[in-house]
């Protein structure tokens, strides 16, 4: 077809919408270039044009609309517009082996049902060394949206095509930071999310020259390269809990005088983590000067020596007052809170420093419950201490007394035990005994062989009259017991089911199906040890 | 000897995702017991255990071209999770092979039979009625012509009038202005036509600002419909066929396996489509034949909340005598006789350019300009994120699919070049199959 044809083409179209909108009442309709259009009626013979005409742009259309040239104008664009990724265009080679068909399968199945084995099973398959196949990765990725705790395995199974991928799509583009080996390049990125990810993974490789390249970033305000925005520096100082050491105390304590709030309290954050840095030694000397210890029988009570102090400077620099509350108005109000003192002081004093007063941990939590205002200050104090400076000793404490998940993750895996075997022994009632194995699954890992006895053994004892939601609800919503326990209790739950069920059948079926989740996840697990 | 089946097929059985996601959860051993598999007959059975006292009895039957499900359970969904689950354990080889059939299993599969055998009898009966009877048949067609002339000569003065008044009218399109006019259309018997014209109104709010454009082009082409039909003794005997098939008149299957020209070959499964369509959910299944490179479509329905039973793995080849159309752009096709050649499924069908494909649509168009796209591979096709293919040429084409399978072959690509299999149209190409290292996956 000849460029005066297509024009015309184009032109007589154009000509016979327009009429067709107006009517051909009101306006004589075009002829479709050489041919005549048949029909008895002038709208007829347009229809007819039209006919000729629409097959003629359709079989046109789509070859000749996107030409080579076309494609330079639209990427050239796309780059104004910052949607290119300035990074590879295609992934890297992946050497490993692919999953096993049956493997695979499991894994689609698993993942279009939104399993609740899934996480384990992803742990597993993350193991073998193999990878992925491609196609899985977008639901898998999906499902990662709603759950951290399986983006490191995923990222892990996924490999150098996961790692491209994610980088192709906003809403998994944080993932690259769980990736094996991100591309070096990302730490030259404009955007944060990539810098940080890439300097927490270099950081667990090389902590000193990650920390280097931290501080060679916070030198790099000149024109041209753009001052770091303040979260975009807190992030970078947050990185640094990635293998901290006493060699990342000068930058940390340097870090004191940044202008940004968000970034003192990183600094603050990390510093109270190394009990030998200067910062850790002020803060010990303010507690034991401020704070008064007493007991009174079986009651501890704490007590500020005077009542409030006049910030001095270097209070203010070690973030004593500021609340480390939320809004900017409750942060106002902190500075002049006395209760607002304690509380900062203590979430930045390394909590060995308690030791000094001859009180366990436990010993403090328990007995001063009672106590005045400053008991409330001490709590949450106490609470972001433990959690900032992940103290299993502590975090056990606090467990006994209440255990919220972010306690429960710092425990060792003995406290995580003899924590669990509690939660057994304290709910050996009728009436609570169906609430255990909830609360252990607060605990999100699998439950220690002992527990998993001791809830077996304690099943035919406490519950003679259950009913079957008695039953179902002792198992947990969602199979709990079945997700974890380890696989390898199949035969003993086996055996208790035989060893009750002419005495209690009810709770011999749900043992029977607590067997078969177990065997399941036992074939699961073993299809992959076969790879 | 067929292989078993992949996951990926079995949930492409599924009727809805809601039976996908619970069939998955069944297809762990936990809840079974009593499964077995006879190779021989492709019959697949086991008993499932719900939430009553007896479990429920799944039977399958896995024959290629003749899938059938039973169950006992009360759900309508067809196949139910039941049986999808006991499909998901096969497909992943968890039933072992047996020798014997359960009586229950033995009872349905001749039962089965029975039904197979009394039906091919029904439609012998039917062709022998129509011989011995001739002139009724003549009339009763003549009587169903008149019928449909007369509702498409009502379709084109309508056509007609609109444009006369001119298409701006906003109300001339609405549904409440349209509908009467397919369901005259429906009683006419050219149900082809009405399904058309019921979609007027959607065409109109899906083309945005160019609405003028597309509603001119789909009454052009029903024009057309309407003037061929007036003509129809004039035009060649297949294009008859082509637009007696788009108005609505159905095909004789008998006769088209009587009939129909027939080609032998080894035919590579290039891909499969389900839409669902009013009532029903149509699959289209593409394949080309190896050697000549001859296209075929074969069309199946399945009912509401059921699946279509006809399902062929993506990427196998068959070696099959198909029965194609008569059409004047032959490409819907009957596969008569077949066996699975080979499932090397990872190997990719040789491709061409897009090029090469805009001419293959462009002479599609010329022989049935009612055609909607054209299957065609694309070798050496990379997509990008921006939803666009481009070729080794550097031509570009934008990709039409649900986000899910574009992000799909974004992951089987990761940037480097595949096989891409796919409806061409002149709105872009639909990809629905992909070949990359050494392995296939429908989007």
């Amino acid at each position: 077809m000849n460029e005066t044809s297509h024009q015309t083409g184009s032109e007589v179209w154009q000509d016979l919408v327009s009429t067709a909108l107006v009517g051909t009442d009101r306006r004589t309709p075009p002829a479709a270039g050489e041919f005549d259009a048949p029909g008895d009626t002038p709208a007829a013979a347009l229809l007819s044009s039209a006919a000729l005409m629409s097959a003629w742009r359709r079989g046109g259309n789509a070859g000749s609309a996107y030409s080579a040239e076309l494609v330079g104008e639209q990427e050239a664009e796309a780059e104004g517009q910052n949607r290119a990724a300035p990074a590879a265009k295609s992934s890297a080679l992946d050497p490993r082996p692919l999953l096993s068909t049956a493997t695979s399968a499991r894994l689609t199945a698993l993942v279009a049902s939104r399993s609740e084995t899934l996480p384990e099973y992803l742990g597993a398959a993350a193991k073998t060394g193999c990878r992925a196949p491609a196609e899985l990765l977008p639901p898998l990725f999906d499902y990662a949206r709603g759950s951290t705790a399986v983006r490191a395995d995923l990222m892990k199974l996924a490999g150098p095509r996961g790692t491209w991928l994610a980088k192709q799509n906003q809403q998994w583009s944080t993932f690259t930071r769980y990736a094996a080996a991100p591309d070096p390049e990302a730490w030259r990125s404009d955007k944060p999310h990539e810098r940080i990810g890439y300097l927490t993974w270099f950081r667990g490789k090389d902590p000193a020259s990650a920390r280097a390249l931290v501080e060679e970033a916070w030198t790099q305000t000149g024109p041209g390269t753009g001052v770091l925005a303040a979260e975009t520096r807190a992030a970078f100082v947050e990185a640094l809990a990635v293998g901290l050491g006493p060699e990342d105390e000068p930058f940390l304590e340097s870090a004191l005088d940044d202008k940004s709030r968000q970034v003192r309290a990183e600094a603050v954050r990390l510093l109270a983590t190394l009990p030998s840095s200067r910062f850790a030694e002020r803060m010990v000397a303010r507690l034991h000067e401020w704070v008064r210890v007493s007991t009174e029988g079986t009651a501890v009570l704490v007590t500020l020596k005077d009542e409030p102090l006049a910030a001095t400077e270097d209070q203010i620099r070690d973030g004593i007052g500021e609340g480390w509350v939320q809004t900017e108005d409750e942060r106002r109000l902190a500075k002049l809170q006395p209760s607002y003192w304690l509380e900062d002081l203590i979430a930045s004093t390394p909590l060995a420093a308690w030791e000094h007063y001859g009180l366990s941990a436990a010993e403090l939590l328990r007995a001063t419950a009672a106590n005045r205002w400053e008991a409330n200050s001490c709590h949450r104090g106490w609470r972001s201490a433990t959690l900032r400076q992940k103290d299993p000793v502590w975090a056990e404490a606090f467990c006994a007394v209440n255990a919220a998940n972010d306690m429960l993750e710092l425990l060792s895996d003995e406290a995580a035990e003899r924590w669990c075997l509690g939660v057994v022994a304290s709910h050996r009632s009728q009436y609570s005994i169906h609430s255990a194995p909830i609360i252990l699954s607060r605990l999100g890992r699998p439950w220690p062989d002992a527990v998993c006895q001791a809830l077996l053994d304690s099943i035919p004892v406490y519950l003679p009259n259950a009913t079957r939601n008695d039953v179902a609800r002792f198992f947990g919503m969602d199979n709990l017991a079945g997700r974890w326990m380890p696989p390898s209790f199949v035969d003993a739950v086996a055996a208790k089911a035989e060893e009750i069920r002419a005495a209690l059948p009810l709770w011999a079926a749900d043992l029977d199906d607590l067997a078969g989740l177990l065997r399941d996840r036992a074939l699961m697990l073993a299809e992959l040890d076969t790879v | 000897m067929a292989e078993r089946w992949t996951a990926a097929q079995v949930n492409s059985l599924a009727p809805d995702a809601a039976s996908q996601k619970a069939g998955a959860k069944l297809g762990v051993p936990a809840p079974w017991s009593g499964i077995g598999y006879l190779e021989d007959e492709r019959l697949l059975w086991g008993d499932c255990k719900g939430s009553g006292s007896k479990p429920y009895q799944v039977t399958v039957s896995v024959a290629d071209s003749d899938t059938a499900y039973q169950c006992t359970c009360p759900s309508r969904k067809f196949p139910c999770k039941h049986a999808l689950g006991l499909l998901l354990l096969w497909a992943a080889g968890t039933v072992r092979d047996t020798e014997e059939l359960p009586e229950r299993v033995q009872a349905w599969s001749d039962s089965r039979k029975d039904r197979a055998e009394k039906s091919a009898a029904r439609s012998v009966a039917k062709a022998e009625k129509a011989a011995a009877d001739p002139e009724g048949v003549a009339k009763r067609a003549a009587q169903r012509a008149e019928r449909i002339g007369d509702g498409l000569a009502d379709l084109d003065r309508w056509l007609t009038d609109q444009v006369a008044a001119g298409l701006s009218d906003p109300t001339a399109l609405s549904y409440g202005a349209v509908d009467p006019v397919a369901k005259r259309l429906v009683d006419a018997q050219a149900s082809g036509v009405a399904g058309r014209v019921r979609t007027l109104p959607g065409t109109r709010s899906a083309a945005g600002d160019a609405w003028p454009d597309a509603v001119l082009a789909e009454f052009s082409r029903l024009h057309l419909l309407c003037q061929a039909w007036t003509r129809l003794a004039e035009l060649p005997p297949a294009m008859q066929d082509t637009v007696r098939r788009r108005i609505g008149i159905s095909v004789d299957t008998d006769a088209v396996r009587r009939d129909g020209e027939r080609v032998a070959g080894r035919w590579h499964v290039l891909g499969s489509r389900d839409r669902a369509a009013e009532k029903l959910t149509e699959r289209r299944i593409w394949l080309r034949d190896a050697e000549s490179g001859r296209l075929a479509m074969l069309l199946a329905f399945g009912a509401m909340q059921q699946a279509p039973t006809l399902a062929l793995p993506v990427g196998a080849v068959y070696r099959a005598e198909m029965a194609f159309h008569s059409e004047a752009l032959p490409l819907r096709a009957q596969m008569e006789t077949g066996e699975v050649d080979s499932t090397d499924a990872a190997l990719a069908p040789a491709g061409g350019t897009l090029q090469a494909a805009a001419e293959e649509f462009a002479a599609a168009l010329a022989a049935d300009p009612w055609q909607e796209g054209w299957p065609v591979v694309i070798a050496d096709a990379v997509p990008d994120r921006t939803g666009e293919l481009a070729d080794a040429q550097g031509r570009r084409m934008p990709l039409i699919s649900e986000e899910t399978a574009l992000w799909r072959l974004l992951a089987v690509s990761g940037g480097h070049p595949v096989t891409l299999f796919g409806e061409y149209t002149d709105a872009g190409l639909e990809p629905l199959t992909v070949w990359a290292d050494g392995s296939v996956v429908a989007l």
